[in-house]
């Protein structure tokens, strides 16, 4: 079973958002995560350079002909992190829905 | 938020990685009508092979090849770019699902091998149709299954 443990990387939504994108890709073209989060170039640069100093993600860039491409994909490392910070998501909103005993 | 989310932000959270996950599933698949368009190129073959025995014996290493190097190169990187694929899916290594498949393509051989010891008449158009509709109807099908089930783990 998933030990539940808060990621406090993962509690900003943008970057809880790409790691969820990623969690069912071998990898993504940069512009895929880009378009699906609805971020700017620059903003999701700062974020995917966050989560790769992190060590959740990690970064290929090359070219396809003569334009730039960068692939993401998430590391085994960042995939245990999701896993358990959502299943620590999951605990606090069951536990909230239980009714309190006297 | 906070270091601990209240149950609020715990279920928008949720709710959030939820639809991350359905976007990503949604993304990674092709489209139905590649599906419909490899069944029908399927049936083609079979016709061609059923018109013209010689065909297969001119053409068939060639575009076998062709179809494994589409296959191999949309699975890399540059490769999925040049085929406007942006996203590889995560595949799940799942045993069942593999055995079914084996199952269906040993039948599907099987059957045309035994068809064709018996010489039945026109066993590669049969064989083709019979793959033909399985990838038009059954694929678009198969591939949401595994990509959505992929998703939620």
């Amino acid at each position: 079973m998933t030990e539940a443990k808060i990621d406090p990387a993962l509690l900003d939504p943008t970057r809880l958002a790409i790691v969820a994108l990623l969690a069912g890709t071998e990898w993504a073209e940069f512009a895929f995560v880009r378009d699906a989060v609805e971020v700017s170039d620059s903003t999701l640069s700062k974020r995917i350079s966050a989560l790769a100093d992190g060590g959740y993600v990690e970064v290929r860039k090359g070219y396809v002909g003569k334009r730039p491409r960068t692939w993401i994909n998430l590391s085994e490392a960042g995939r245990t992190a999701l896993s358990r910070h959502v299943a620590a998501l999951q605990d606090i909103a069951t536990r909230a829905e239980r009714p309190v005993t006297p | 938020m906070k270091a601990t989310p209240t149950p609020e932000e715990a279920r928008d959270a949720l709710r959030d990685v939820e639809r991350r996950r359905t976007q990503t599933a949604a993304a990674s698949g092709q489209s139905r009508w590649i599906w419909i368009g490899a069944g029908v190129l399927t049936v083609a073959w079979g016709v061609l092979i059923d018109q013209r025995p010689g065909f297969a014996g001119d053409w068939g290493s060639m575009v076998v090849g062709l179809l494994l190097l589409v296959v191999v190169l949309g699975n890399t990187r540059r490769g999925g770019s040049l085929l406007r694929r942006q996203v590889r899916p995560r595949i799940p290594h799942d045993s069942a699902a593999l055995l079914w498949s084996g199952l269906v393509i040993v039948l599907l051989i099987g059957g045309s091998a035994l068809a064709a010891s018996l010489h039945t008449p026109h066993v590669a158009l049969w064989t083709s149709l019979t793959g033909g509709l399985l990838l038009a109807a059954v694929g678009p099908w198969w591939q949401r299954r595994v990509l959505t089930r992929e998703a939620r783990r």
